[in-house]
This record gives C-alpha cells, structure tokens and sequence, in this order.
C-alpha cells in the first residue's frame, strides 16, 4: 500500500479553481517532483496535505489514516513534515530551540512538570537536548546551535529549517521550492543533501522546484502542474520531451 | 554549594528585608503599603508579560481577571469569616481564616483562570488589534457585570475583609497579607519563569515568532493559548484577591477599570517584552515611582505618561528588551540553577556534555 494516496483533491478559493482533481500515490522511499509555471496550485497542494487549508473536495490518506479535516498539528505528528518556500524559522530563537520546540508532539510530561521542574521534566528535556544535538551534528550544524536563526546565512538557515522538519520525526517530508535564492555551489550541496537524508533517515520526500537542474536530477517521478490541473507525469526524461509542458512553460508558437 | 541553597537565600533575603521589620514595626504603615503594591504589581506585570510579552498578543484587559480573583476571594472570605448585609452573619470563627485564606486565594485565582477562557478561545481565530479589542471587551464586562450584581454591592463596592484580615492577626500578629503577597510574587516568578524555559512552554514563544510555522512544526496551538491566557489570568486574579485584603479592606469595580490594566501594561512594556527580571524592576519602579510624584497630585498623570513617552524614544525596547539580568550579568547565572538544559555550555556548568549515542 502506498504511503500517502490522494485521490481526486480539488480546492476552490472563492469562485477560482486552485487545485482541480489531483491525484498521487506516495511510495514509502520514493523521491518525487512537483513543479508548474508560477501559480500553477503547487503550494496549494501541499498546503492541503499538511491540513493548512480543507479540501474542497478530495481524500487524502497518509498511511492508511484519513487525514482530511485533522489540524495541521496533529497530521505534523502522524509524520508529514514540511519546509517553507520563504524561510519560517523562528528567527530570535536559537537553532537549537529551533529544534527543540519542534519536538512539541512527542513531550510526554505534563503541565505540571513544566510548572514545577519535576526530575520527570528534566529526564525529558536532557533527552530532548541530546536529540537535538544529535540531529544538529549529523546536518553539521551544531556549530551553530546557540546562534540566533535570524543571524545565519541564508543557504544555512535554509539548512536548519530541513532540520527542524526532521526534528518532527517525518516519514513523508515536504520541501516547498528548498533552492530558492541557492547560488550553483549550494544548489550542489542541496542535491547531495537531500539524497542523504532520504537514505539516512528512511524517507519519502516530496519536492516543489523551478530550478530543473535540481529536480530533473534528484527526482524519479514528477508531475506537471498547470492551473491547477495535473498536464503530465513521468520520469524527468518524459517531462522534458513532454510538448504539453513546453507548451505551459514556454508558450504555444507562433505560427 | 551558593546556587543549591539560592532559592532559599532569596525567600530567607525576603524576609529580613520585606517581612521581619514590617512585624517588628521598624516599617510604618505606610512603606508597608507601598510594598504590597509592589508585590501586587509584580504578580499582574509578570503575569501579563507572559501573554504581551512572550506570547506576543495584545491583550490589554488583565485588570477584568483581577476583579474576577479580587471578588471571588473576598466574597469567600466574608461569608466565611466577617459576615456581610446580604449574604448573612458569619459561618466560622474569624481565627479559622489563617487557613482558609491561601484556598480562597487559589480559588479566586481559578475562577479568573476559568474567565481567561473568554480571551482564549477567540484567540484560536483572531490576533493582533482584533484579538485587543476582545480582551477589552472582557474587561468591560467583567466590571458592568459585577456592578449589576446588587448582592455583591454592585457599584457600591464590596467591605469585610477588613474583619478576616483581623481574624488572622488575632492568631498571630504578623502581617499576613503582606507575606501572602510575597509568597504570591515568588510563585508567580517561579512559575513563569519554569513554563517559558520548557520545550511545552516554549511553544507560547514560537507561536510569537510564527505562529503558522508553529502548527506545522507539531505544536497544539489552541491548547498552548489556553494553557497561556489561563495561566495568566489565574495570576493575575490571585492579585486580585490579595489586592482586596490590602489595607481598607474594600474593593468597587471602579477600581478595575481599563486605567489599571493600563498600568499592568506599562509595567511590562517599560520592563521589555519577554523579561522576568524586567517585569521585576519595572514593576519596583513603577510603583515607587507612583508613590513619590504623589506631591504633584493631579499633575502626576501628566509625568508619568510624559517619561513613558522619553522611555519609547529612547529605549524602545523597554529596560531589558527581552533579555534577562542574567544575560547581561552572566556572573549571576552562578547565583541560580539553571531552568533550561539547552544554555550554551560555558555559560551553565551542569549541563551535560552532548556525546553520539550508540544504538
């Protein structure tokens, strides 16, 4: 069974059509594209799947669960994680609190032991801070753990907020445009990245980008978006021989 | 061997310098006063910094939650203890109000918490300027409600915890709302201080910062806003309760109006948004400050606005901007024991060094 199925997602925003009759089975480990001219309803799908708006229509099950109509929150616990297409991260905090707070949904004590520091509290938070530690070493990170995320550069706090989306423990991860405003030598680094952390962390990531040199090189499937509408699916190779995309991408020729 | 004992050193401080002279007389009356003032103020400065401060709304109705707790806990108290015109002769003897006062402070403070539900569920949809509107709106309520409630005295006002104060120092002449308030400034410090260094507790920080990210990075929204106004108006409504067996032992609804949720704010925003120990001073100098401009009568309301304004020219960001003392003195990191793991490792000794686990 797939890990993520959506079948016939559609969104309206008032009378305009957003997202029409979207379809997509996500298998566990897979690496796959979005991509689409500008306003094509990338982002707005994966805004659907993380629960930040309700589908007009549509179902979406993520490893066998429903997950129409739960708050984003809860479907971030059940495992799809996400980075954002203008950098989110929580700017006056440090990289490390970055990390820690996005651990939320797996602290098991209590208010109470928020409250009064119980030994229950501070087993939990050492954990927490080990995590995170951990996570910021593998990402090379941790030189920058009690930096504010506002004050690193802009290709490393790209990095950080990958971290934070795997700080959540995702099975699926979602990556809104990662190479935004990525010079060539980061966009190299970026690649390599995003090969090693689906291997080293066993997942299914799911990639929105306009540079098709990164996309063409790292995805084994794609799907083409065009207002909203699906106008191609394949391997990079079929994408790119596909008129029906060089047509949105382009525009039809003048005769 | 100093940071083990410091909690201790500062009650132990606390009491040498606020309580024994007040018992001893050493304080008159009236720097006695003034101290509970700043005991209160610290408790509603504090409390409110969480919601204005670390959670970044604009909440701007926190002497309505004051009313709720100052009612409440003096209405327990009377009926208890002092026996009131309409709500019949008292139950028990006024000397059994030693004990029962702390519960009926906490369950003032519980009732204002449950108040706090008004700001807080409104708040799951609306923000910013809305969100103000709203909670000034439940300050406004609050008083109208309780100056129709003819049994409570309406806009008369509320006496008789004058009687349960001297109940309580009939058993032992100290003063005793004088070290409630105290005891009370402690744990609203304490409190504070422990949720907002926690990772559940950071969460009202990150929803300040973005608050969509927040929800997507796996944190309850709802539930950290609820947690958040709750607990700040469960505080705020013990000071309230406390503020109602001050001296005089008399409230009216007068007295909780938007003036003095006012002050509540320019206490935090004078102390810096996100500052415990800002909070702290600013509430002392508030108050003090209140206290000696008394001369110029009418015209203190004309200083005092007048040197907030100098302040927001000239250091915007309040005394502290959202640092602490600690981050400006780290030397007195060596007086507290640290109330997060995740300080950076030179700056708080007993963290533990990270090392790779094996699995």
């Amino acid at each position: 069974m797939p890990l993520c199925q959506i079948r016939g997602l559609t969104h309206y925003f008032g009378g305009l059509r957003a997202v029409y009759d979207f379809n997509l089975d996500l298998e566990e480990g897979e690496l796959i594209g979005l991509i689409g001219p500008n306003g094509a309803g990338k982002t707005t799908v994966f805004n659907l799947v993380c629960g930040v708006y309700r589908p007009t229509e549509g179902e979406i099950r993520f490893n066998g669960t429903d997950i129409v109509g739960l708050r984003p929150h809860q479907i971030t616990a059940l495992g799809i994680a996400r980075t954002f297409q203008n950098i989110r991260l929580w700017g006056q905090r440090t990289v490390l609190d970055n990390i820690r707070i996005a651990q939320y949904a797996r602290v098991r004590y209590g208010l109470l032991d928020a409250f009064f520091h119980t030994p229950r509290y501070w087993a939990e938070e050492k954990e927490i801070l080990h995590r995170s530690l951990e996570l910021l070493d593998l990402l090379d990170l941790k030189a920058y753990a009690y930096e504010q995320a506002q004050n690193l550069p802009y290709g490393l706090q790209r990095r950080v907020e990958i971290a934070r989306a795997l700080a959540t423990q995702p099975r699926l991860l979602l990556l809104d445009e990662p190479a935004a405003g990525m010079n060539p030598a980061e966009i190299e680094d970026l690649l390599d990245l995003i090969h090693w952390i689906r291997d080293q962390f066993h997942l299914t990531i799911w990639v929105i980008e306009h540079q098709m040199r990164l996309i063409m090189s790292i995805c084994e499937r794609i799907k083409v978006l065009d207002f909203g509408e699906t106008i191609a699916e394949g391997t990079p190779a079929e994408i790119q021989a596909n008129p029906r995309v060089i047509q949105a991408y382009l525009g039809e020729e003048v005769a | 061997m100093l940071r083990k004992h410091s909690r201790a050193l500062i009650i132990a401080l606390l009491f040498l310098i606020v309580v024994i002279p007040s018992w001893g007389g050493i304080y008159d009356d009236y720097i006695q006063l003034i101290l509970f003032y700043i005991g209160i103020n610290v408790i509603m400065a504090t409390s409110l910094n969480l919601i204005n401060g670390y959670m970044g709304e604009f909440s701007c109705g926190h002497a309505g939650f004051m009313a709720v707790g100052a009612y409440v806990t003096s209405v327990i108290t009377v009926i208890l203890f002092a026996g009131h015109p309409n709500l019949g002769p008292a139950r028990l003897s006024p000397q059994w109000s030693v004990f029962v006062f702390p519960i009926a402070l906490v369950a003032g403070g519980i009732a204002a918490a449950v108040a706090g539900l008004l700001v807080a569920i409104p708040s799951f949809r609306t923000r910013g300027d809305y969100l103000a509107i709203i909670t000034l709106a439940v300050n406004y309520i609050v008083k109208s409600a309780i100056e129709n409630m003819e049994i409570i005295g309406g806009p008369r006002g509320f006496v008789g915890m004058g009687k349960v104060v001297n109940g309580m120092q009939q058993v032992l002449n100290i003063p005793w709302v004088l070290i409630w308030t105290f005891i009370g400034a402690l744990a609203t410090i304490f409190l504070i201080r422990n949720f907002v260094s926690s990772t559940r507790g950071k969460s009202v920080i990150a929803i300040r910062e973005d608050e969509i990210a927040a929800e997507l990075m796996s944190v309850d929204t709802r539930r950290t806003k609820v947690v958040a106004f709750m607990l700040s108006s469960g505080l705020a409504g013990i000071a309230g309760g406390l503020f109602a067996h001050g001296p005089g032992g008399y409230i009216n609804p007068g007295t909780f109006t938007i003036l003095k949720s006012t002050e509540a704010m320019v206490m935090v925003y004078m102390g810096g948004m996100g500052s415990i120990t800002g909070s702290i001073m600013s509430a002392i100098i508030f108050t003090i400050l209140l206290e000696l401009l008394r001369p110029l009568k009418v015209f203190k309301w004309v200083v005092i606005p007048l040197l907030l304004i100098l302040l927001m020219l000239f250091r915007p960001e309040g005394l502290m901007g959202n640092r602490e003392l600690t981050d400006i003195f780290p030397r007195l990191r060596a007086l507290f024991p640290p109330s997060d793991v995740g300080l950076p490792p030179q700056e708080s000794r007993e963290v533990l060094e990270y090392a790779p686990v094996s699995d």
